[in-house]
């Protein structure tokens, strides 16, 4: 049992980025320059305290806390911060920190940055919340917070089209998946019953033997696969490169659209280890590898190739998680923390070249390593992580997916399409980390003398990401313990005792490697055919994209015509589409369920009762079919009063009473309408086309009341309020303590409702007549 | 109708409705009645001041404005909430207790009955800016739905 | 007993209905307490009648014994009067300030004037 330092400490860490979010505006303005720095504190301080808590994680103390919060729906807020927590939380907050601080610089001129960093910062709430939280909904929630805040920070130019064509794209594709996660949660909640993470993983055999399972599956996996770009939904992710390069590092390839590959990490021990699952991710996975490694080679722009680099490598994750076995699970927690590195760099690379050199285009770009020297390092060390060449932690991770593949079901297969998919990231990594700085000739957007160094703020995140990958590819057993910790929390035990080595001698792995070099080096030297043949194909308007695309702009269409069709702006057809409606769905009852005749209702019938309900009758028809307004109002109130005399036949005296004094104001109501503003009633012809409609639903609405009616009564309610209104609310009239005791909150409600009604009024003749105006 | 015994009547009439209004917005409770009827008798007897003597002088006679009523009906009715919410029951839940009198052996008074004359105010406050607000008729013009 | 009153009901409902249907507002506003009248009449019917009996418990006496009407149903119609009268009151003022911008009730030619007058 944890001691309770680290479980409020794991509290405060769940909340500091909220609130920091939410202060970020006032503080960006009070340090202006130096916000950067200062808001990094804030993802620094984090990450220190999560480093801090491995080798009491590595110890097996697993800090978790759960307080109530909504106990009814079986919601806590809780959290846990177990391996595979720890290992994406350092990440989390540890790029946090350096993008943050190179954001600063970045951004620095931008009129909205305090802005900026408040989304930026609520996106890292929402991001460690996901890994925290212990509970499925509480990761919905911050899940969705992810959601949002990547769709504000893909639009952040929003002065652009394409920005916000991206941006709204992102939020469909995403949004949509959420909705599909939440369906696929709340049915394994419902399944297992209960929404705690842990209690799920603990009931697993119930959820893989039940005949839900594959739904449950299905629609988790359209929230996992949506978020991490996995094809065919990948599509949002390239339109995501139009977000602020610091976003892109940090979102869009280094944490949030590894929040799918997360969840399903986390979520294997419970849905894991099954053909389908196995099949399904495998497939998606590999399928996603390689095609996004070949898109990437038909873009120029830097964070482009980047952009489908991460949409391959999300796709290798997903693969290797599909395999599910221990060397599987092994190789996706080090690939994965590899990736993180390498990849955060290079976007943070591009945003500097772009940022001084004044474009994205690789084929406007060379001979830059000697004007941009820190730049040109960290590219370098981490586009050879990419690439996997040794001595670098890149090299350790692919070499771990290789012997994965080959230990694991998929085999030979499965590890040629992983060279092939690493062969075309080999070719990016030289595309993004090589080409722009190599070569003698100097080429950028702005002349040579204007191109220099980014300030520190820009190259220190680079750096110190790239050195990690160099160090960790050195010292692989530094990293070795958390990883570990990881893969048993993903793969269970037999997912323990990972070795992490840099060599591992003349292996089929190692041959693999070469291969890929090989494809990679040649994909990259036949760059111009290649690029050729891509833009040729036109990949990407066909398929995903294609699909995408239609079916926006079919549902734009459909709206548009349901708006001209619906929204004619005649009330009288309006009332004919509701009235139709309603006889529609009564009718529809009654074929399918009420064809019988009516049987066992109430017949008898008293004289004086027969009297009102003739003389409810003769006013209602009098109130339709009388062309003068004086004979139709009074028909309503003789009407009203028949109606009374109803209720005190049956006993509801309060009823009887409010309805007399009620259909007094209405005639006084009607009366002034007349007076004051004598409009005649229409004069109109009793058509019998017109009255048919009310005919049959009038119809209608008798069949289902003497079926209904027919039903013996229902008498509990009646019961407990006939028991229960002496004893709890103090009152002898039941009406009325139901009004004002059981059930008061509905009639404090319905006063309000009235009230609001009354304002309306005031308003009305408060706005002064437009014709009078003109007049004047 | 001749005036004379209109005025009669709506002048003898007013304070009895009133009287009522209130007996069935208290007594609801216990014997038909309540907060609804309440207000709406109470609006009909200004309505009758309002046929017999003309609008200004029922508006007069309300001598509150009818926005101002309803918003304090509701006010009212919120706050009857509250007290059981310091007990730590739940918003709304009745709280009752006895005032002794020295004719009887005391007086049920409690939150439900103050949550009525909530509902009473209100619905009269309503019911007020309804009449009062169609009978401006040619009027309509003037900004202020009272006076 | 409930034989009649739902036939009474399905009459209420198809002349409130009607009402609906004319181009007229104020036939629209006479529909509506129509329909009123309907839907209450409805609510009071669908659980069963009682004749006499108010839910009322005699005093001194801790709970009501049977028969007695249904109170729920009482409570809701009770409301549902109120708010009726509310909704209807608030028509009337529109339909009352239209005509006074437009000097006419019916539907069309208001659409077409208040769009004019814009």
């Amino acid at each position: 049992m944890a001691c309770w330092a680290p479980v409020m400490a794991l509290c405060i860490a769940f909340f500091v980025p909220f609130i920091v979010a939410a202060l970020a505006v006032p503080i960006t303005r009070l340090f202006k320059s130096w916000a950067g720095w200062v808001l990094a504190l804030c993802p620094a301080g984090l990450a220190v305290w999560f480093g801090a808590q491995v080798p009491a994680g590595v110890r097996g103390e697993v800090p978790s806390l759960t307080l109530s919060w909504m106990p009814d729906l079986g919601i806590d807020f809780a959290l846990r911060l177990d391996g595979l927590s720890l290992l994406m939380a350092l990440l989390i907050t540890g790029l946090g920190t350096l993008v943050v601080i190179y954001a600063g610089r970045y951004l620095v001129h931008h009129e909205v940055l305090g802005r900026f960093y408040g989304w930026l910062l609520l996106f890292m709430a929402g991001m460690l919340g996901i890994v925290l939280a212990d509970n499925t909904l509480l990761l919905f929630i911050c899940w969705e917070v992810t959601t949002f805040s990547s769709f504000i920070l893909i639009g952040f130019e929003h002065k652009e089209d394409a920005a916000r064509e991206s941006a709204q794209r992102a939020l469909l594709i995403t949004a949509l998946g959420g909705q599909s996660l939440l369906v696929g949660l709340l049915l394994l909640g419902d399944l297992v019953g209960t929404l705690s993470i842990s209690g799920t993983i603990a009931a697993a055999d119930t959820v893989r033997g039940s005949p839900r399972y594959l739904a449950i599956l299905l629609l988790v996996l359209g929230g996992a696969f949506t978020k991490s770009a996995q094809m065919p939904f990948h599509t949002w992710l390239p339109g995501a490169m139009t977000a602020p390069t610091p976003v892109s590092a940090y979102l869009h390839s280094a944490t949030m659209v590894k929040a799918g590959v997360f969840l399903l990490a986390r979520l294997s021990p419970v849905l894991g280890g099954t053909p389908s699952w196995q099949n399904i991710l495998t497939v998606v996975g590999t399928v996603t590898m390689v095609l996004g490694a070949l898109l990437a080679l038909g873009h120029t722009d830097l964070k482009l190739v980047l952009a489908y680099a991460t949409v391959s490598v999300l796709g290798a994750l997903v693969m290797l998680l599909g395999q599910g076995t221990p060397a599987a699970i092994q190789a996706m927690v080090t690939f994965l923390t590899a990736h993180a590195l390498y990849k955060g760099t290079l976007f943070l690379v591009a945003g500097s070249v772009d940022h001084e050199t004044g474009t994205r285009d690789v084929t406007r770009l060379g001979g830059l390593r000697k004007h941009l020297p820190m730049t040109a390092a960290a590219a370098a060390a981490a586009a050879l992580s990419m690439m996997g060449l040794p001595p670098l932690f890149g090299f350790v991770g692919k070499e771990l997916i290789y012997e994965a593949c080959l230990k694991g079901p998929g085999g030979w297969p499965l590890a040629v399409g992983a060279m092939v998919g690493f062969g075309g990231m080999v070719a990016a990594a030289l595309r993004v980390g090589v080409q722009p700085f190599a070569g003698r000739t100097f080429r950028a957007a702005k002349p040579e003398s204007e191109v220099h160094e980014a300030p520190p703020s820009m190259w220190v995140g680079p750096a110190l990401l790239a050195a990690a990958g160099l160090v960790l590819g050195l010292v692989p057993w530094a990293i070795q313990p958390l990883l570990a910790m990881a893969a048993v929390d993903i793969g269970g035990s037999q997912a323990g005792g990972l070795e992490l080595t840099l060599w591992h001698g003349v292996t089929p792995a190692l041959g693999l490697s070469a291969g890929s070099l090989v494809l990679g080096g040649g994909l990259f030297a036949l760059r111009q055919p290649v690029l050729k043949g891509l833009r040729a194909l036109n990949l990407s308007s066909h398929g995903p994209e294609h699909f995408y695309q239609a079916s926006l702009s079919g549902l734009l269409k459909l709206s548009s015509w349901m708006t001209r069709v619906l929204q004619t702006g005649s009330l009288h057809q309006y009332i004919v589409v509701t009235i139709a409606t309603f006889g529609g769905l009564l009718a529809l009852a009654v074929v399918l369920r009420l064809r019988d005749w009516p049987r066992g209702v109430s017949m008898d019938v008293l004289p004086y009762e027969v009297v009102v309900l003739v003389g409810i009758l003769v006013s209602a028809v009098l109130a339709v079919v009388s062309r003068s307004a004086l004979t139709s109002i009074l028909a309503l109130g003789a009407l009203g009063l028949a109606e009374a005399l109803l209720y005190v036949f049956f006993g509801a005296p309060d009823l009887a009473m409010t309805q007399v004094v009620v259909q007094t104001l209405t005639v006084i109501l009607f009366a002034l309408v007349f007076a004051r503003f004598p409009v005649q009633p229409h004069e109109h012809r009793f058509r019998w086309w017109t009255a048919a409609l009310p005919l049959a639903v009038g119809g209608l609405v008798t069949w289902t009341l003497l079926h209904v009616a027919a039903v013996p009564t229902h008498t509990r309610l009646a019961d407990f309020y006939a028991a229960q209104s002496v004893p709890g609310g103090k009152g002898l009239n039941i009406v009325n303590v139901i009004l004002v005791d059981f059930r008061a909150l509905d009639t404090l409600g319905e006063t309000a409702v009235l009230a609001t009604s009354g304002l309306g009024v005031y308003l009305l003749f408060r706005t002064r007549s437009r014709r009078k105006k003109r007049q004047v | 109708m001749n005036p004379v015994v209109m005025h009669t009547v709506a002048r003898m009439m007013a304070p009895v409705l009133l009287l009522v209004s209130l007996v069935l917005a208290v007594r609801g409770h216990d014997i038909p009645g309540g907060g609804f009827v309440g207000g709406l008798l109470a609006a009909a007897a200004f309505a009758l001041q309002m046929v017999a003597f003309g609008r200004s002088a029922a508006r007069r006679q309300l001598r509150v404005h009818p926005t101002r009523l309803a918003a304090a009906g509701l006010l009212v009715a919120l706050l009857s909430g509250v007290p059981a919410m310091l007990e730590g029951r739940s918003f709304l839940s009745s709280l009752w207790g006895q005032v002794p009198l020295p004719w009887s052996d005391g007086l049920k008074v409690g939150t439900p009955q103050l949550f009525d004359v909530g509902v009473y105010l209100a619905v009269l406050g309503t019911a007020m800016s309804f009449i009062l607000g169609m009978s401006r008729g040619e009027e309509t013009t003037a900004p202020e739905l009272g006076r | 007993m409930e034989l009649f009153l739902a036939l009474t009901v399905g009459a209420l409902f198809a002349a409130g209905l009607y009402c609906l249907m004319l181009h007229s507002v104020v036939r629209l506003a006479l529909g509506l307490v129509l329909l009123g009248s309907a839907s209450n009449l409805l609510l009071f019917t669908v659980n069963g009648l009682q004749r006499g009996f108010a839910p009322l418990v005699p005093e001194g006496q801790e709970a009501l014994t049977r028969p007695f009407a249904d109170p729920l149903p009482q409570a809701f119609i009770l409301t549902a009067i109120v708010i009726n009268f509310g909704l209807l009151a608030l028509l009337l003022v529109l339909v009352h300030r239209a005509a006074q911008e437009t000097g006419t009730d019916d539907t069309r030619a208001l659409r077409t004037e208040l769009k004019d007058s814009q």
